[in-house]
């Protein structure tokens, strides 16, 4: 047995550490450590309740949008202020931008790059791989950066700026949009698909969103001969067997994203082994028994609806300042595939059916969710009734308590307030990280990471073991929301 | 870039020898104090919002974020984000603490006297236009052309 220490990652939001216990060429235990803490939580008590729109979003310029919304959605449950149907169209656009540019930037400038790694260097497809997908040097970024920029655009009209936009509001957005604008965003959406069927799937979106089999995925990978970036994918990953890497056998859990009067585009649910459930929302606790937190008196685990646990840095029995998130006192794991599962896309269903969750399948999730978020995103910039309001003005009550949940790019994003006096008295954020890369809880039960690390090959005098990499990335980490 | 480059909190100057104010798209209701009373509304949102544009040190409205949008083109308050402690304002982010009226925080460099006197003038001289626009989301009357009545 030895032990290894894998950490500061590059290519990942924020900072990170994971501690491997290595026995005959495969990880044996892993520990997920967030190093570093930062009391966003902390900082809010105390402040006037709109406040937490400026506050909350900088929790991270990666999610920012996400933490808007939750935010505008927890205090608008503390009363009961409306939504106008463009204000909800508006804000679905908005975090939309933000999200299928969180997963693109993912697939291209954090996950793909791991392939073009020296330990691959004997590998007949290396030098393909690593011309298009080497950091900085690859073609890809080349392709992907001002494709991005551009999408980004929708955001200036929509939002005045990306990421801390103050447009998402609780009772909807500041900016009402002209129906010349309206043309313009057209424009903008029609140019991303371009790039999308170009330069992604080299293929129309509808033809992906009907993927529906992983038998489907690889025959539609190996006809496109190498075009077009995500087959790049399938076949790298069927190459380097991403389909039998970082498996997990956990609950997945979505709170619904893309809300509207006919219901969310993509539901809230459970879903584990083939069965989809209710998601008891009520059950969500946090456990820190093996964070650098005290709970008095017996570290029993939390609602969110309570009081924080204070932080404890002399913890010599904790590892982590992430909390343990559990759902019903069982871990769950949250992302683009979770969404996907409870929402019932046939492929991914697959591809969990036949793999379990693992690293291919939550890449595959991610991107076949960026064709379906972009034919939503027309769909809502076509439903836009420019003389129609944007926002209502109705004001929240100054006591009340409220939970904005929704979905982030890398999973489910719960904010929770509590209101008196027209002041914030408690404010607990569960990040979709804080789930993901939960330590061990009190039964020395460990995170979903932590579980998928373990069995993970580690090649001889391999400092920085590649499938770890890969493992890791997989979940579109961001370590700055985990410990907010 | 040296230190004639930056200014005295070693700022670059190609972003803090600006005003947010300057290109302010929602100029023309400032100079009559037409006023926004609700997110979202069109009019100058100095009196009510909370916002801090015309003291705020960027070119968020000179050079727009990503080649277009701002703060202010959102319909939302300049916060003063470029400027040290602006995370604790002593106020709420989103709402103009005033004196007897008056906004505490006035335009750079605008003795308070000469702000007020000028402030009323310009109230009592806000054209119709501007006066039923500024707390509306969208524009009720437009710029017009007489000379195009008569035909």
């Amino acid at each position: 047995m030895s032990r290894l220490i894998v950490g500061p990652f590059n290519r990942v939001e924020g900072d990170l550490e994971v501690r491997l216990d290595i026995s005959a060429g495969a990880v044996a235990d892993a520990r997920v450590v967030s190093p570093l803490y930062r009391g966003f939580e902390a900082m809010l008590v105390g402040k006037p309740a709109l406040d937490a729109l400026v506050y909350a979003p900088r929790i991270c310029g990666i999610c920012s949008v996400s933490q808007s919304v939750a935010a505008a959605r927890a205090l608008a449950a503390t009363g009961s202020v409306p939504l106008p149907a463009n204000g909800g169209l508006a804000v679905n656009l908005i975090h939309a931008v933000e999200n299928v540019a969180d997963h693109l930037t993912h697939f291209y400038l954090f996950f793909m790059p791991d392939f073009a790694r020296a330990v691959y260097a004997g590998e007949p497809w290396h030098a393909g791989a690593a011309a298009r997908f080497a950091a900085v040097r690859g073609g890809a970024a080349q392709d992907f950066l001002p494709a991005r920029a551009e999408l980004m655009n929708l955001l200036g009209v929509l939002a005045g700026k990306w990421p801390h936009t103050l447009a998402v509001q609780p009772g909807g957005s500041t900016r009402a949009i002209s129906r010349a604008e309206l043309a313009r965003l057209g424009a903008l959406l029609a140019a991303f698909r371009r790039f999308l069927e170009r330069t992604l799937f080299a293929d129309g979106l509808e033809a992906v969103a009907a993927l529906s089999t992983r038998d489907a995925l690889l025959a539609w990978a190996e006809r496109r001969a190498m075009a077009g970036d995500f087959a790049r994918f399938v076949i790298l990953s069927q190459a380097t067997g991403l389909n039998r890497l970082g498996r997990t056998d956990l609950r997945h859990m979505s709170y619904g994203a893309y809300p509207s009067a006919e219901g969310p585009l993509f539901p809230r649910g459970v879903f584990r082994r083939g069965v989809g459930s209710v998601l008891p929302v009520d059950r969500i606790t946090e456990d820190v028994s093996h964070a650098w937190y005290r709970t008095a008196p017996d570290d029993a685990p939390r609602s969110p609806r309570d009081l924080g646990a204070p932080p404890d840095a002399a913890r010599d029995d904790a590892y982590s300042w992430c909390k343990a998130p559990r759902l019903d006192g069982e871990v769950a794991e949250v992302g683009a595939l979770s969404r996907q599962l409870v929402a019932g896309h046939p492929l991914p269903r697959d591809l969990v059916a036949r793999d379990g969750a693992t690293v291919e399948a939550r890449v595959v999730a991610r991107v076949l969710e960026v064709a379906l978020v972009a034919m939503a995103m027309e769909r809502w910039v076509r439903a836009i009734d420019p003389a129609a309001p944007f926002i209502d003005h109705t004001p929240l009550p100054t006591a009340g308590e409220g939970a904005g949940l929704t979905e982030a790019a890398r999973g489910s994003l719960g904010h929770w307030v509590d209101l008196e006096g027209g002041r914030i008295t408690n404010y607990q954020i569960i990040a979709p990280t804080t789930w993901n890369f939960s330590p061990r809880d009190a039964a020395g039960t460990p995170g979903p990471l932590e579980q998928a690390l373990r069995g993970a090959p580690v090649r001889e005098g391999e400092a920085e073991p590649v499938a770890v990499q890969h493992i890791v990335r997989s979940f579109d980490p961001c370590m700055v929301c985990t410990v907010h | 870039m040296t230190g004639a480059d930056l200014d005295e909190w070693e700022r670059p100057l190609a972003y803090t020898a600006h005003l947010v104010h300057h290109g302010c798209a929602r100029n023309e209701f400032y100079e009559f104090k037409a006023s926004a009373e609700q997110p979202g509304d069109l009019g100058c949102m100095m009196e009510n919002l909370g916002c801090k544009g015309t003291q705020a040190r960027a070119d968020c409205n000179i050079r727009p974020w990503n080649g277009g949008g701002s703060c202010l083109d959102g319909n939302y308050a300049c916060i003063n984000c470029t400027a040290p402690g602006f995370e604790e304002p002593g106020h709420a982010f989103a709402v103009t603490p005033k004196v007897a009226g008056i906004p505490i925080g006035l335009p750079t460099d605008m003795p308070k006297a000469w702000f007020v006197a000028l402030a009323s003038l310009s109230k009592a001289a806000t054209p119709k236009r501007l006066r039923d626009n500024a707390a509306r989301p969208a524009p009720v009357l437009l710029p017009h052309d007489k000379r195009k009545d008569s035909a």
